[in-house]
């Protein structure tokens, strides 16, 4: 928490936002696991929860991609029971986030419905006084279930235009009561472990990469459930140019909009993420390229996409990749002579007292 | 007025005409004022707002401050002008205007010469702004300035030559260049008067008139919002006055030919009304001609330089030549 | 001998029709164009840099001033990334105040627009219409927001300020107002000739050509593509309201301008419809916390502003900062496909595709 740059008006103890389901100050990647249900019960987004624990899992397979799963669980928050109490109310705020049902009927009627439910919770919650996370009385599970499922087809039906494949999954998901806790986590709302129904997509995707264009092509890959299950692949630098012609001119993918390039710096490496998307089929992917950080250079995609010609500009004059291929590689938004490349980390302002 | 004229040059008599010109010349130079003031007024009306209203009872004194501004103001001609052109060309600019005036008869009795050549000799000083146009934008060393200098020599040749085939079938009609003769060869009602049997030839003027004065919708020479300023950008202070008051007062003056040619000069509208003094019918014609160029500027966009120069030539050009042929088929079959 | 040179002429940064800050560099042959470069970053003010600490709803501010003709767009556009992330629920009514002064927006942006474009072409006099009109609309968001240009109104969660009493009803009646209007400007500027030969068949491209210089809005659309994220990818209540997207057929200069004349027409619509399905009583908030944290994740949120398609990419690390925030502006990636338009053509025609391409400076350098 010390590190925070907490706005100066904050009067309440710097705790207190451990409490919010929205994850914890720290995020740091591959506490997931150990923490993922903590924050469980209260995360807003309770249907997403389950996707998280499917999105450990992979995690635990795949290296840094760079793109936290949508709900950094984080650390163990520290409850007090005080503050619990304190924040009862900002509880049901967290709950009415917990079910964004797409109808405002339905959202108003959960309002009414959540903040009862929950504040009758919080004292609860506030007397078992624990490390980690309250137990839910299981009625409060099962509700929560139904919640949540409901919210999760909400969500899926408004991301995906219903598939199947989740429809499937939510009666069996609001059906099932309460679960017992998974192994290393505390206990879990019961989230069923539903697949994103967009991965078996994103599965062949990595799938027909691996094959057409080299096995190792396909650094990582996960469903970044938050950007409406958007399929999110790390490609490796070297392989770059060929997967972007692979995507621009595959049938099925033809994504022929480049929405989106930008340039990130993850401490450790530089990175670029594009996204793509098909206007004819839909489809789209957001897709992260990792280069290091003493000579960063990234294939330009200028020849298939022309848009992103100025993108890459952009990003060498504020990052400083190297974009090999770019017809006219050189500063867009900084003057011609300027020195160092602004939107890094390290960078030194000219003028670092003002 | 006419005898006046006629008399041998005395000194007594020089005086008497040296005095009428000062006269005259207060004449104009007051219109050009209060016509840069109603232009903003106007305008401003048409745009739902008021125009000058500050300086002077309701903003009267306005062009009086403006100009005042620009007679008072740092006379500077950049580094690498061409310093004699520079300074030369807003005196071919202005000064063929005033000298065009003469000619024109204001009312049956006041006029300054009568000119059986006057028309053509209308035209042809009024060529000369051109060249200066053309120096003003060379000797500036701009390429903004070049650039509008270079159109604006191609839009006034081009449109000289229609604005001058336009009113040979008027001459046709009245076989004289003199303008006084024009002007009474037409008859006290509206129906007389030569815009009517001259239609064709009216709307023709009055376009290539509107290209002369380099005023909207032609007014590329001096697009704000492509070159800036065009040829008069490297233009300030008094330099820069004489190029709007030569404009202004070519305004008069092409105002007051098309009153002559074709609104019937000092003839009242219907002969009714013919105890009302001729001159008072002049200003009214003559305003309606400023109000009408006014009225286009607040209304049209530009027009494109390509789109002007084929405007002029295929269309205007042949139109007014098909009027003169017109013209000259009426004058042989009735035999006028 | 004649020898003739190649021109070398800077149109800009100062100059009036390049809508900001702006510089193109042409190379001139006569009256023709034979290059044409582009130079930005006048107006960088290094918004994405100075969101890295800054909190999200400090934030918001700045999103104003970037594409600073239709702020509310831009202020959505951020705290819908937020709200996503967090997956926060906004109140009915908030989410109606923001989408009326969302179309509002868009309806002032292409008046802003219209009278502009005019204005570079030569006409003066429908600037002025334009203005006044959207002195209307600047009004009514200064009742609701405190200002005229940058309103700072949206926040996580919602809206700052509820609409004072009356406010729904002068949006109610501006929109017969605006639509008599708008048969004016018909009259007076799409019939007339100078006109429609100025802007007939300038700056015309092709639909894999806007595809491919990832082109959003008007531009695209003028192609004959239906792509406009209101109806393609649904956010904030558009689903519910009916309202038609205008297309193009040949992608000139003129397909363009009556498809922002049309879009404006359309806004009015979806107003209408807001404004009666406009709620009674309701939450100008939702339920945030009080330090908006979002979890460590990415999203990309895309909007549909009147030039095109915004997005906002954050990056968080579960701080109450962003870890990165970049702002895809539609002005800046609409540009590129300026200097493969110019090529061929006229000083005037620069000036007409510019204005036909409706960029905003403040957006173009972020």
């Amino acid at each position: 928490m010390s590190e925070d740059n907490q706005p100066t008006n904050r009067e309440k103890p710097l705790l207190e936002p451990d409490q919010e389901p929205k994850g914890p100050a720290q995020a740091v990647e591959g506490e997931l696991e150990a923490s993922t249900d903590n924050t469980a019960d209260d995360r807003n987004n309770v249907g997403e929860s389950a996707a998280n624990e499917q999105m450990e899992v992979k995690q635990s397979e795949m290296q840094e991609v760079g793109v936290k799963p949508t709900d950094d669980k984080g650390d163990a928050p520290a409850d007090n029971a005080q503050e619990k109490a304190a924040e009862a109310e900002v509880q049901p705020v967290e709950r009415k986030g917990d079910a964004p049902a797409d109808s405002a009927q339905e959202k108003a009627a959960e309002a009414e419905a959540q903040p009862a439910e929950h504040k009758g919770e919080a004292p609860t919650e506030a007397a078992a006084d624990k490390p980690a996370r309250k137990p839910l009385t299981e009625e409060e599970r099962a509700a929560r279930a139904k919640a949540a499922a409901e919210a999760k087809a909400a969500r899926a039906t408004a991301a995906e235009g219903g598939t199947v494949g989740d429809s499937a999954a939510e009666p069996a998901a609001a059906t099932r009561p309460a679960r017992a806790p998974r192994a290393p986590k505390e206990e879990e709302p019961e989230q069923p472990k539903v697949p994103s129904p967009k991965q078996p997509v994103l599965d062949r995707l990595v799938e027909q990469l691996r094959a057409d264009i080299a096995p190792d092509a396909v650094e990582a890959s996960i469903i970044n459930e938050t950007d409406g299950h958007m399929p999110t692949v790390t490609i490796k630098a070297e392989h770059w140019y060929q997967t972007a012609q692979w995507l621009r001119h595959n049938p099925e993918w033809a994504c022929d909009y480049l929405r989106n390039l930008s340039g990130v710096d993850q401490e450790s490496y530089l990175a670029v993420v594009y996204h793509l998307i098909s206007l004819k089929t839909r489809m789209e992917v957001a897709v992260h390229v990792k280069t290091d950080r003493e000579q960063p250079s990234i294939a330009s995609v200028t020849p298939i996409w022309p848009t992103a010609d100025w993108n890459e500009r952009e990003t060498y004059d504020l990052f400083g990749i190297a974009f090999p291929g770019h017809p006219n590689l050189r500063r867009i938004m900084m003057s011609d002579d300027w020195v160092g490349h602004p939107l890094r980390k390290d960078y030194e302002q000219l003028d670092s007292e003002v | 007025m006419q005898e006046l004229i006629q008399q041998s040059f005395t000194w007594q008599n020089g005086l008497v005409f040296f005095g009428w010109g000062v006269v005259f010349l207060f004449v104009v130079l007051g219109f050009v004022t209060y016509a840069i003031y109603f232009e903003r007024k106007v305008i401003g009306w048409m745009q739902l707002r008021h125009g000058p209203t500050r300086v002077g009872p309701l903003g009267l004194l306005q062009t009086v401050a403006d100009i005042l501004k620009l007679l008072l103001k740092e006379d500077t001609i950049p580094k690498k002008a061409d310093r004699a052109l520079f300074i030369l060309a807003p005196v071919l600019v202005y000064v063929p205007s005033f000298a065009v005036l003469a000619t024109i008869p204001y009312t049956q009795s006041l006029g300054f010469a009568d000119l059986n050549v006057g028309l053509l000799y209308y035209a042809a000083l009024s060529s000369i702004s051109t060249i200066g146009v053309v120096l003003g934008g060379w000797a500036s060393n701009n390429k903004y300035s070049l650039l509008g200098g270079m159109r604006s020599a191609a839009q006034m040749i081009s449109y000289e030559i229609p604005l001058v085939m336009s009113v040979v079938g008027v001459i046709m009609l009245n076989g004289s260049l003199s303008l006084r003769t024009i002007v009474g060869g037409q008859g006290n009602n509206f129906w007389e008067w030569n815009f009517l049997p001259q239609i064709i030839g009216f709307v023709i003027f009055m376009i290539a008139a509107v290209s002369e004065l380099n005023r909207t919708p032609f007014d590329l020479p001096e697009a704000e919002s492509e070159l800036v300023a065009g040829y008069h950008v490297e233009y300030s202070g008094f330099r820069f006055a004489f190029f709007m008051l030569a404009e202004y007062v070519y305004v008069f003056a092409i105002s007051a030919l098309t009153t002559v040619l074709f609104l019937g000069g000092w003839h009242p509208p219907l002969a009714v009304l013919d105890f009302i003094p001729g001159l008072l019918w002049f200003v009214l014609k003559f305003s309606f001609c400023v109000f009408f160029l006014f009225w286009l500027r607040a209304t049209m966009p530009r027009i494109r330089v390509d789109q002007l120069m084929s405007f002029g030539w295929k269309v205007l050009l042949p139109l007014a030549i098909l009027n003169i042929f017109l013209t000259a088929a009426y004058i042989e079959i009735f035999n006028k | 001998m004649i020898r003739t040179e190649e021109l070398l002429l800077n149109v800009g940064p100062q100059h009036p029709s390049t809508h900001g800050v702006f510089r193109i560099v042409v190379k001139l042959d006569g009256e023709v164009i034979t290059e044409a470069t582009p130079v930005m970053g006048y107006l960088h003010r290094g918004t994405e840099k100075l969101a890295e600490s800054l909190n999200y709803t400090q934030i918001i501010p700045y999103t104003d001033r970037m594409d600073y003709v239709s702020a509310m767009t831009n202020n959505y556009v951020l705290v819908h990334a937020v709200e996503k992330m967090m997956n926060i629920e906004v109140p009915e009514r908030a989410e109606f105040l923001r989408l009326i002064v969302m179309e509002l927006q868009r309806v002032a942006s292409h008046l802003v627009w219209w009278g502009t474009y005019l204005l570079d072409i030569g006409a003066m006099s429908p600037f002025l219409y334009a203005f006044r009109d959207r002195e209307i609309i600047i009004d009514l968001f200064n009742e609701i927001s405190g200002a005229r240009l940058t309103y700072n109104y949206m926040r996580v969660g919602g809206v700052k300020w509820d609409a004072p009493s009356g406010w729904i009803d002068k949006v109610r009646d501006f929109i017969p107002y605006m639509r008599k209007r708008m048969d004016e400007y018909d009259r007076l500027v799409s019939g007339n000739e100078i006109f429609l030969a100025r802007i007939k068949g300038v700056g015309q491209y092709d639909a894999d050509t806007a595809i491919a210089y990832g082109l959003s809005g008007a531009n695209l659309r003028c192609t004959g593509v239906d792509w406009d994220l209101r109806k393609t990818e649904p956010y904030s209540l558009y689903d519910r309201f009916e309202f038609d997207v205008p297309l193009g057929q040949k992608g000139d200069c003129y397909d363009r301008y009556l498809i922002r004349l049309q879009e404006i027409h359309e806004s009015l619509r979806i107003l209408e419809q807001a404004v009666a399905q406009f709620p009674s009583g309701g939450d100008t908030m939702g339920k945030v916390p009080r330090v908006i944290r979002p979890p460590a994740g990415e999203v990309y949120a895309r909007i549909e502003s009147p030039r095109g398609e915004i997005g906002c990419y954050i990056i968080s690390k579960g701080k109450a900062e962003p870890y990165r925030l970049k702002f895809r502006r539609p002005s800046f990636v609409n540009l590129q496909i300026l200097p493969k338009l110019l090529v061929g053509e006229t000083m005037t025609n620069l000036i007409t595709i510019l204005g036909g391409v409706d960029i905003v400076v403040g957006e173009v350098d972020c």
